[in-house]
């Protein structure tokens, strides 16, 4: 029964890579050349019409998630048997479904990276930087996103994580043979995961800012900072595991249902954002054009 | 406040960053202790070299109107109003005497140049 559970997480996980991601593509698409160059889009009508009414990276986009979903389905039915591991069982079938949806994300990365680079470079090539530029004096900061009295929380719980596993190595209450390891990629992630919300909140300002408004960027940041509770949750249990010798619960099979749902909801949230038409002249320009 | 530049406009970048952040000031978009930008952020959403703005910055510095305050980042100064305006009637005093100073050289007398003067301020005062 709970093999439904991740089938259906990693159906969803799938629709939205492969149908609702390409849509929301080709909904910011004109917006996002007016963005770069206003006065060119008005410009060059018919080009922007011509490009905008590409359809095979999504026909070939749908016809991956199709083959993609067939063979998840295919595995939680039964009709093919799961690969054996390298001690001779058979592969658990949720390890097994998650093996299938991130073989097919591979697959999407392999074949969309390059379309997605070839096709930034031709419009890069193609399409001048806008000679006006505009920027905003205030001072971005994490403080505008998350309020302190979230911040100040979540940073203890994260040192206290990373506190109770060093302790627990200096005491030697660990059962487990790769200990420090665990120790090691706990500051990994709790390090990886503060300076990816550093980047977020001072990354440059990009399209999809102006196309999705001023509420896009502390959207961003609150979800990436929202990523740093994550250590102290898998430190927890992991930790409970090394003192006592018994396991709570899967929090590896836990974690992954959680990774895809996350993909899967930040797709959807997006493919659901309106576009902010008053955030620039340039949307009014696109409307037209497009 | 937002800040719009042009790269192709006749004025250098960082003088159209000086001058925006000046008039910010005057109208009281900008008041005094209000966080600026740190000059890559600033660099970095108008695509310019953080040079550019650095510059600007330090401009804006040596005229009294932002002072940087190390890591706190940089601040506009209490009392900067009254800076941009000295700055102003200082830059119009000196375009003004340059600018007698070449009617003189034409041959034109004192009485004369203030004819021309209040003339130039009635049209001015008229809109």
């Amino acid at each position: 029964m709970t093999d439904w559970i991740d089938f259906a997480v990693y159906a969803a996980f799938l629709i939205a890579l492969y149908f609702v991601q390409p849509g929301m593509q080709r909904r910011i698409f004109v917006p996002m050349l007016a963005d770069r160059n206003p006065e060119w889009v008005a410009a060059h009508p018919d080009l922007v019409r011509g490009m905008a009414a590409r359809r095979w990276p999504f026909w070939l986009s749908y016809a991956l998630g199709t083959a993609s979903l067939a063979v998840l389905a295919g595995a939680q039915l039964g009709l093919w048997q799961p690969p054996m591991m390298s001690h001779g069982g058979a592969l658990p079938k949720w390890m097994w479904l998650w093996s299938l949806a991130m073989d097919a994300m591979l697959v999407a990365i392999l074949v969309g990276a390059p379309i997605g680079i070839a096709s930034h470079f031709q419009l890069k090539r193609l399409i001048p930087v806008a000679t006006r530029r505009q920027a905003t004096l205030e001072r971005r900061s994490l403080d505008t996103s998350v309020p302190r009295w979230i911040q100040l929380p979540t940073y203890a719980l994260v040192l206290a994580n990373l506190a109770a596993w060093l302790v627990a190595g200096v005491l030697g209450t660990h059962s487990s043979p790769i200990f420090w390891v665990r120790v090691a990629l706990m500051f990994f992630l709790s390090g990886f995961f503060f300076m990816v919300t550093r980047a977020m909140v001072a990354r440059r300002t990009n399209a999809m800012d102006r196309i999705f408004g001023p509420s896009y960027r502390p959207w961003e940041v609150r979800m990436t900072f929202s990523t740093q509770i994550l250590p102290p949750i898998v430190g927890a249990v992991r930790l409970y595991e090394e003192v006592t010798g018994t396991q709570l619960f899967d929090i590896s099979r836990a974690m992954q249902l959680s990774l895809a749902a996350l993909i899967a909801y930040w797709i959807l949230y997006m493919a659901m954002l309106p576009i902010d038409h008053s955030a620039a002249p340039a949307r009014a320009t696109t409307a037209n054009a497009a | 406040m937002d800040i719009e530049i042009n790269v192709e406009a006749p004025e250098p970048v960082y003088e159209q960053i000086v001058r925006q952040i000046q008039e910010g000031v005057t109208t009281g978009a900008l008041v005094a202790g209000m966080p600026l930008p740190p000059v890559r952020q600033l660099a970095n959403d108008l695509v310019l070299n953080r040079n550019t703005v650095a510059r600007a910055y330090k401009l804006l510095e040596d005229q009294g109107v932002i002072q940087t305050a190390g890591r706190k980042g940089t601040f506009v100064r209490s009392g900067a109003a009254d800076e941009v305006t000295r700055v102003k009637t200082g830059q119009a005093e000196r375009s003004v005497r340059r600018l007698i100073e070449g009617l003189v050289s034409d041959g034109l007398n004192t009485e004369q140049i203030s004819t021309i003067f209040q003339s130039a301020l009635a049209v001015a005062a008229k809109g």
